[in-house]
């Protein structure tokens, strides 16, 4: 029995054995399979986290295996630089590293990690993600009408290929940022090697939001845009969220941070390598 | 146990073993028809991912199902299968994901695919035919009810120009046979 008709069935089987009382058991179990594909155009974009304006992402569509989609993807692939394939997933943990410098992957997950619109996000995932470490998929920044961010580790992630960006570039044990806009629909950000990270570059923008993520022991940052304005954020979980107020009084076209100042939580300064 | 013999009172007595505490007769069963639900499910999917998660639900909706014994046992397993699958097809669409409630009642744990798990579903689609493989299960109104309503959803008119007879008569007999089959399904009965 190697193949998942057999699973499913034994797995039946083991259930069918099992002395349970239904209306007991719905809070006893672990999330549910979860099947990841890339269901719709979605630009991801490599390198320092890109500046993506809401505009200028992919305009795709709510999951739905109706014939909709099939038009959605005739578009993409006449788009050109939206990648096919299937995104594998994995049960294994993360990089020691990784797990090391971010206290986010090794707290249980809670049940906004794994909350329908994280699913949904995931299932966007298009196919330059190979084993997505599933169990480890953390929500990075959620509020009201604001983007959904997840930290999305993997095993490893490849870029799309396309005119735009030749030849594809893999990153091995990436640190992904998904940026789910407030509509859902749709989604941006990219994948780094766990070097970005620790050298204080692990961000990116969405409009005026600005995100990133910080190893433990950062408990605050200053971002030092371009156009002169810092900006001070606390940090949560090692999580980097300037929204709100702060980022609505920026103006000007979306551009991500000249240098970040990391802070711990005495105010002394946190050096960055690299 | 024979898992494999084409009767449909083979189903029957396998979800009454079932009732009965005999787990390996749900495995029976849904050896015997994952093929039909899995392909009916991946030829109206964009993925077959989907598929397998619907066809996950679905046994799993009929094993929750045999554990409950106030709920009377389906007459025809196999068309409470594809009308279960449909059912699950649909609300897929509304909901924007894939309905998990049976599988998170019966505490199953994930079955997670891999790239010849895939290959398997689209073989299993392209290899499957629904209706040869429902018709030698069901009794011919049944089936064709399930068809006209399930496979087909064409018009009345177009099935009565093939039956030969009015549309009045096939709306009739699809009513009437659909009916029967919502009611086999039990008081949770879908769609």
């Amino acid at each position: 029995m190697t193949d998942f008709i057999d699973r499913l069935s034994n797995e039946l089987v083991r259930v069918a054995q099992l002395d349970v009382t239904p209306a007991h058991s719905g809070g006893v179990r672990r999330h549910r399979m979860l099947t990841l594909v890339r269901r719709k155009p979605t630009v991801l974009v490599i390198g320092l986290l890109a500046v993506v304006a809401a505009p200028a992402l992919a305009v795709t569509q709510p999951w739905n295996p109706a014939p909709r989609q099939i038009v959605a993807q005739k578009g993409a692939t006449a788009a050109g630089h939206v990648p096919t394939g299937r995104v594998s997933i994995t049960t294994q943990a993360p990089s020691a590293e990784q797990v090391s410098r971010l206290g986010i992957l090794r707290r249980p997950a809670r049940a906004i990690d794994h909350s329908p619109e994280v699913a949904r996000a995931l299932r966007q995932l298009y196919g330059g993600f190979t084993g997505v470490e599933i169990n480890y998929v953390r929500v990075l920044h959620h509020a009201s009408g604001e983007p959904l961010v997840l930290l999305v580790p993997a095993k490893s992630w490849s870029s799309p290929p396309g005119p735009t960006r030749q030849p594809s570039e893999s990153v091995t044990n990436p640190l992904c940022v998904v940026v789910v806009p407030p509509s859902g629909i749709g989604s941006s950000g990219g994948c780094q090697p766990t070097s970005v990270l620790t050298s204080g570059h692990l961000l990116g923008s969405y409009g005026s939001f600005e995100y990133g993520v910080v190893p433990d022991g950062v408990a605050s940052v200053v971002l030092h845009f371009p156009d002169g304005t810092s900006h001070k954020v606390p940090v949560q979980e090692n999580s980097v969220a300037l929204t709100g107020p702060a980022a609505a009084q920026r103006s000007g076209p979306p551009q991500l941070p000249r240098s970040v100042q990391w802070l711990d939580s005495s105010g002394a300064p946190v050096p960055q390598t690299g | 146990m024979d898992c494999v013999a084409p009767d449909r009172l083979v189903d029957r007595q396998l979800l009454a073993e079932a009732r009965a505490g005999r787990a390996e007769a749900i495995g029976c069963l849904y050896r015997r028809h994952h093929r039909v639900v899995l392909a009916f499910l991946a030829r109206r999917v964009a993925e077959p991912e989907l598929a397998a998660d619907l066809m996950a639900e679905t046994f799993a909706a009929l094993l929750v199902l045999v554990r409950d014994e106030q709920r009377p046992l389906p007459p025809f397993p196999v068309a409470w299968l594809m009308l279960t699958a449909r059912h699950l097809l649909i609300d897929s669409y509304r909901r924007g994901e894939v309905e998990d409630a049976a599988r998170r009642r019966l505490a199953m744990e994930p079955v997670v695919l891999d790239d010849g798990d895939l290959e398997r579903i689209e073989e299993i689609s392209a290899e499957t035919d629904l209706r040869e493989s429902l018709a030698a299960e069901l009794p011919p109104e049944q089936f064709e009810a399930l068809r006209a309503r399930v496979f087909d959803e064409r018009e009345y008119p177009d099935i009565a120009s093939e039956l030969r007879c009015s549309p009045a008569v096939v709306r009739k007999r699809v009513s009437r046979a659909f009916h029967t089959l919502r009611r086999s399904m039990g008081a949770s009965s879908h769609d």
